[in-house]
């Protein structure tokens, strides 16, 4: 009941104009960074990263959120109506609502798509809402070891879950470990890679390090490939209506694609991603149409829908209740919120109860918000793929130099961000992933404190990692991850082989 | 069968060009070895700021060869395994990397504001041959929107060159 109370309080601050204006901002920058290719909800954060210390703790995290959600819910949009997802996420989404499309059902696949991203969404707030108290107070019971054990876990988790080889993955936490520890070194006061540079003594930012990583690089990836102008038709308000068939067999995928996004949301890496492809075979496996999939049937819209919205939101939960972050975008939340001077941990709800309730209050706002305006707003979004590119990326990078320079007021994190994006911009063709990256930086200070201080602790003892229970869950579960990724990576080849020879016999 | 081999790069320089990465990141190993070889190592029970960096160099050089050691001997570039198309010219992006640079240089001594306005100008150009009156209106549109969003509403302190924006 004292967390019903606290989210009521939450909902007055949450209301106030300042905030709910920053929560209607986060949806619409999030569903236009939904609905163009390339640039995501990570670049898009990353560019906004230079005015958090002018918004606060709360504005921040407030503005952030509503990117984040406003962006899985954008990018459904042109993978329905163009079979051009904006971001991987919306990937699946566009197997069946495309072909909805094609059969004149663009207007119930983008409804159900809204409604299974609202009802996932709230449910997945619900969920943190209870759960994040819960975890909160059983994170208090950590020490150095267990939160030595988290980061190092979640890093390992993370380069199997990553596309692409792992090993690439692997190459790039250990790059990102290593730029994570330019700078002071926090327990012993002595410098290091600083090279008698000035600057470097402070270390590498975040917010320039994250700009370059992702936006920078994707603007620089934009440029080299040759942009499209798209035209497309968008569905009149009428035609938004799911027939009662179609709203039937929506319910059974959104609640399971809400179960399965917020479970997988709890696991370091694209969960978002991941839980699209759960969802789209689960419902694949129980319908009793299973022809229909891939020829637009509509359990194939709601569960992925359902499932990457719900993952969104879980992703919080280890930020908030641990303050440990597994993707890119909770990195970057974390970053605004160190920003701000706050940080986040298993104190932070019992410490910042106001903002963390704020937070959640008006996240629950900004999902209605997503719901009742994009949905009549469809066609105005879908014209943004129109602006020519030039245009486009010309102002993207225009915003990130002003972002990157308010952050500090420093010329020297303009330089970070440019050789940052061009750098990333090379890697990305070479198959490297800059996710794996910007974790390990953010990670590794909190990785080599927690060991160091571990070792003091059992005065040079690495028996310490067996004695702790909770320490002895975090292995299992890592190791239960990786069996799964294992058997999951197995089976697929072992489909695509079958798939191969069915031809051909 | 031919369609489901990586694609390859036109051009002497494959090799190079596909080894070039790794070959950097494992140097960038070696190179990070070197310097934290210099950095107090401490002891089990007081680890000194030495011991993670000369760990994660370590890492880094064994991933990096690792990576070397299981691609296949061919001097192509799979471009399925990265999420930029590698066959791509980098022309333009480095363009806009080396107006990027020359903003940096210029933004102190000319302003900010005025040389956002000449790096949005540059950078619409080397995307788009059309017409420059447009790109002109527009990007004084932009620069001004950008001004007052964080100069007046943020109050951000933004360098004031010899222009006095």
């Amino acid at each position: 009941m004292e967390s019903v109370g606290q989210l009521l309080e939450g909902f007055a601050a949450a209301l106030t104009p300042t905030n709910l204006l920053l929560a209607l901002i986060g949806v619409l920058i999030g569903t236009i960074t939904g609905v163009l290719p390339g640039v995501g909800p990570v670049g898009a954060i990353a560019i906004l990263l230079g005015i958090s210390p002018s918004l606060g703790p709360t504005g921040s995290v407030i503005l952030f959120a509503g990117v984040y959600y406003g962006s899985t819910y954008g990018g459904s949009t042109t993978s329905i109506l163009l079979n051009m997802p904006g971001e991987a996420n919306s990937i699946v989404t566009a197997i069946d609502g495309y072909e909805m499309t094609k059969r004149g059902r663009a207007g119930a696949a983008l409804s159900i798509a809204a409604i299974g991203s609202f009802v996932a969404g709230t449910i997945s707030i619900i969920a943190l809402s209870f759960a994040a108290p819960l975890l909160g107070d059983f994170a208090l019971q950590f020490g150095p070891p267990e939160y030595f054990a988290l980061a190092a876990g979640g890093l390992i988790l993370l380069t199997m879950l990553v596309p692409g080889r792992p090993w690439k993955s692997i190459v790039m936490i250990f790059l990102g470990l290593l730029l994570g520890t330019v700078g002071i070194d926090t327990m012993s006061g002595s410098q290091r890679f600083t090279f008698g540079s000035g600057d470097l003594v402070q270390g590498l930012g975040i917010v320039p390090l994250a700009m370059g990583l992702f936006g920078i690089s994707e603007v620089l990836a934009a440029a080299a490939s040759r942009g499209q102008r798209h035209r497309v038709r968008a569905p009149g308000l009428r035609e938004l209506l799911p027939t009662r068939s179609e709203a039937r067999r929506s319910v059974g995928p959104i609640a399971r694609g809400s179960v399965i996004g917020f479970g997988m949301g709890l696991i370091p890496g694209p969960a978002t991603l991941t839980s699209t492809f759960a969802s789209y075979v689960l419902e694949k496996r129980l319908s009793r149409r299973p022809e229909e999939f891939g020829k637009g049937a509509i359990e194939g819209v709601a569960g992925p829908e359902a499932a990457n919205n719900a993952a969104a939101g879980a992703a919080f939960l280890p930020l908030l209740s641990l303050g440990i972050p597994f993707t890119p975008v909770m990195a970057l939340v974390l970053s605004s919120l160190l920003l701000n001077g706050i940080i986040p941990g298993p104190d932070f709800i019992e410490d910042h109860g106001d903002i963390f309730w704020t937070v959640i209050a008006s996240m629950y706002i900004g999902n209605l918000v997503l719901l009742v305006l994009n949905l009549p707003l469809v066609g105005l979004f879908t014209r943004i793929l129109m602006i020519p590119q030039h245009y486009l990326l010309a102002v993207i990078i225009l915003f990130s130099l002003v972002g990157v320079y308010a952050d500090e007021n420093s010329m020297w994190d303009v330089l970070v961000m440019s050789v940052a994006g061009l750098v990333a911009f090379w890697l990305r063709r070479h198959g490297f992933s800059m996710a794996p990256l910007l974790l390990a930086v953010v990670l590794g200070t909190v990785m080599e404190n927690s060991f160091r201080q571990t070792m003091t602790i059992s005065g040079g003892s690495f028996a310490i990692f067996l004695d702790r229970p909770i320490i002895i869950l975090i292995t299992s579960s890592i190791v239960l991850g990786l069996g799964l990724r294992i058997w999951f990576a197995a089976r697929t080849r072992t489909i695509a082989r079958r798939a191969e020879r069915r031809p051909a016999s | 069968m031919d369609a489901e081999r990586p694609r390859r790069l036109p051009g002497l320089w494959h090799g190079v060009i596909e080894y070039l990465p790794i070959a950097v990141l494992g140097a960038v190993g070696f190179g990070a070895l070197t310097v934290a070889g210099g950095y107090q190592l401490g002891t089990l029970d007081h680890p000194g700021p030495g011991l993670m960096p000369r760990i994660y160099a370590v890492g880094l050089i064994v991933a990096a060869a690792t990576v070397l050691i299981l691609r296949d001997h061919s001097i192509a570039i799979d471009i399925e395994e990265g999420d930029v198309d590698a066959t791509s010219s980098p022309a333009r992006p480095l363009l806009i990397f080396a107006g990027l640079i020359v903003f940096w240089l210029i933004a102190d001594v000319i302003g900010f504001i005025a040389a956002l306005w000449l790096l949005f100008l540059f950078v619409t150009g080397v995307l788009d041959r059309g017409r420059w009156l447009t790109k002109v209106v527009v990007a004084t549109m932009t620069v001004s929107v950008a001004y007052a969003v964080f100069v007046v509403w943020l109050d951000v302190p933004l360098p004031r060159g010899i222009l006095g924006f």
